[in-house]
């Protein structure tokens, strides 16, 4: 038996509504990855400074957060909110719908967890000579960090970052289960009224596709920004690697 | 010394290596291409399903595992429900043996088109967006849709409804027209039945919108089913026949299916199983007055 594609059901209205599903799905990955990377950034910090108080609630954070599944995660914090929020935040928030929020924060909890890790790794691999160097100069703990160790330290994380965004961006996806219109919502919605699955997953997953290649065309370019300063040794070593 | 010819040559030589390039990729893409096409090149099937069933004396069907008490896993694990009962009627009216798989709404229709089974039984309401893909049999069910709120609710209607939240299912029908019935509402929708029933508990949702066969089901699976009104004809606003899915273009199968669905109604077997699964005296406690059923009977 073969299949016969039918790409006509792309065309009017259910095409316009993947493209619905497309800009909620950009707005959805955009504003995740503003939070997680703020988040993961500061919780990373801490986690490398390995401050006495801080150090093992950033570390207990990251360990529930990495391992348990992002759906798990999505489901839970939307339906839990009865139980956390105060009686008036829970029963404004519900009028207004908050599944949309609900999806930003659970992948926003899990994503920065990888980022974090990610900033430390990047914060360890900074010889410690530079730290010790700087403090030796007498910069205190900020200028430290925006002037020695950062500056080193982002051109090394921006290829982990960008691998992390694109793990985001698909992630996504999952938000369909609390009615996110999302690109994988809209995608079931159309399968079920056209029976049409096939093509509109095809679709889908080129609309993802595009989606998850621009990050990393965007990752390839602030990879490049950051590395013009870098000194002649390192960018022999990063012009070895790209060959 | 001269080069050696005898081995034969893709390239012509000179050539420069970009445009060996391009010939290459364009070889490599040919092939790929011819192989992504390959299904599409596999022999169309003209049998009848029909004469597939009389030669091997199996009638192959899938029956839905995600509708309680239509086609679910009881809590002995075994797959039962009305549409199971309902296609092994028709396999006994083929003088065929009932070889039975489970279906989801993801799977039915790429295991009917693929050939892995003749027939669908999923709870599927016909429209004409699907019947390109499928054809449909005659009705064999009729479920209202309705809703499903918390016994101190307040809502006895559809109008009751104005400003007020509403959950579904992804793709249920209820999703287009309950929009159409009460545009007031909010309709949310979730994957899962699980995951909308779970919101009315904790009242994300006031109201589930669906058919009144899902909801009943969804009350008799509650803690406390009591909690909950499945509101009757004021709560009607739609609904949905359902219709067992055959191949496209295969009318010798769809009147031997139609003809065994008619013979089930008009000889009571379809009232025996509808008692034993839906009726008043079930845990869905449905009667057939709210449905309002009757099939089709050509004579």
């Amino acid at each position: 038996m073969s299949y016969h594609f039918d790409w006509s059901v792309l065309r009017g209205e259910y095409g316009l509504l993947l493209l619905d599903g497309l800009v909620v799905t950009l707005k959805l990955a955009g504003l995740t990855m503003l939070f997680a990377f703020a988040i993961g950034f500061v919780v990373g910090i801490v986690r490398w400074t390995g401050n006495k108080y801080l150090e093992p609630i950033c570390g207990a954070y990251i360990e529930f957060a990495r391992n348990t599944p992002p759906l798990v995660q999505i489901l839970f914090w939307y339906f839990s909110a009865i139980y956390i929020l105060p009686h008036w935040m829970f029963s404004y928030m519900r009028d207004v719908g908050f599944q949309f929020a609900a999806a930003v924060f659970a992948l926003t909890i899990y994503h920065a967890a990888f980022v974090a890790e990610s900033v430390r790794a990047g914060l360890n691999s900074i010889s410690s000579g530079q730290a010790e160097a700087a403090r030796s100069l007498g910069l205190n703990f900020v200028e430290r960090m925006a002037y020695v160790l950062l500056p080193q330290a982002v051109p090394i994380l921006v290829p982990p970052l960008t691998n992390e965004a694109v793990s985001l961006a698909k992630n996504t996806s999952l938000a369909m289960a609390i009615g996110v219109t999302e690109i994988a919502y809209q995608t079931k919605y159309i399968d079920t009224y056209t029976f049409r699955g096939v093509e509109v997953l095809v679709a889908s997953s080129v609309l993802y596709f595009c989606l998850c290649v621009a990050i990393e065309v965007i990752g390839l370019g602030i990879h490049r920004l950051f590395s013009r300063h870098l000194d002649t040794r390192s960018a022999l070593r990063t012009a070895l690697v790209s060959e | 010394m001269s080069q050696r010819t005898d081995k034969p040559q893709l390239h012509a030589e000179g050539e420069p290596a970009r445009r060996r390039f391009f010939k290459e990729a364009a070889v490599a893409s040919g092939g790929a291409a011819a192989v992504l096409a390959m299904p599409a090149m596999a022999v169309e099937c003209p049998k009848s399903a029909l004469d597939t069933v009389k030669e091997t004396g199996v009638l192959r069907a899938a029956v839905t595992n995600e509708v309680p008490y239509f086609g679910f896993i009881d809590e002995k694990g075994n797959h039962v429900g009305f549409e199971c009962d309902l296609v092994a009627e028709i396999a006994k009216r083929l003088n065929a043996k009932l070889n039975m798989s489970q279906v989801t709404s993801a799977t039915r229709i790429p295991t009917l088109q693929q050939g892995r089974v003749d027939l669908i039984a999923s709870t599927m309401t016909h429209y004409r967006s699907r019947d390109a893909v499928v054809d449909f049999s005659i009705d064999y069910f009729f479920s209202p849709q309705t809703l499903l709120v918390k016994a101190n609710s307040g809502i006895h209607n559809v109008a009751d409804m104005a400003g007020k939240r509403a959950g579904a299912v992804i793709g249920a029908g209820s999703v287009k027209y309950f929009k159409e019935a009460q545009p007031k509402a909010v309709l949310q929708t979730f994957e899962g039945q699980g995951e909308s029933f779970l919101a009315l508990e904790q009242g994300l949702v006031d109201a589930l919108a669906t058919d009144a066969t899902i909801l009943a089901g969804l009350r008799a699976g509650a803690k406390n089913p009591r909690e909950f009104v499945l509101l009757g004809k004021e709560g009607t606003y739609g609904g949905g026949p359902y219709g067992l899915g055959v191949r496209e273009n295969d009318s010798k199968w769809r009147d031997a299916v139609n003809f065994a669905l008619q013979d089930l109604w008009v000889d009571g077997t379809w009232d025996k199983l509808f008692n034993k699964w839906v009726g008043p005296n079930t845990k869905l406690q449905l009667t057939k007055e709210l449905l309002g059923f009757e099939m089709e009977v050509w004579h």
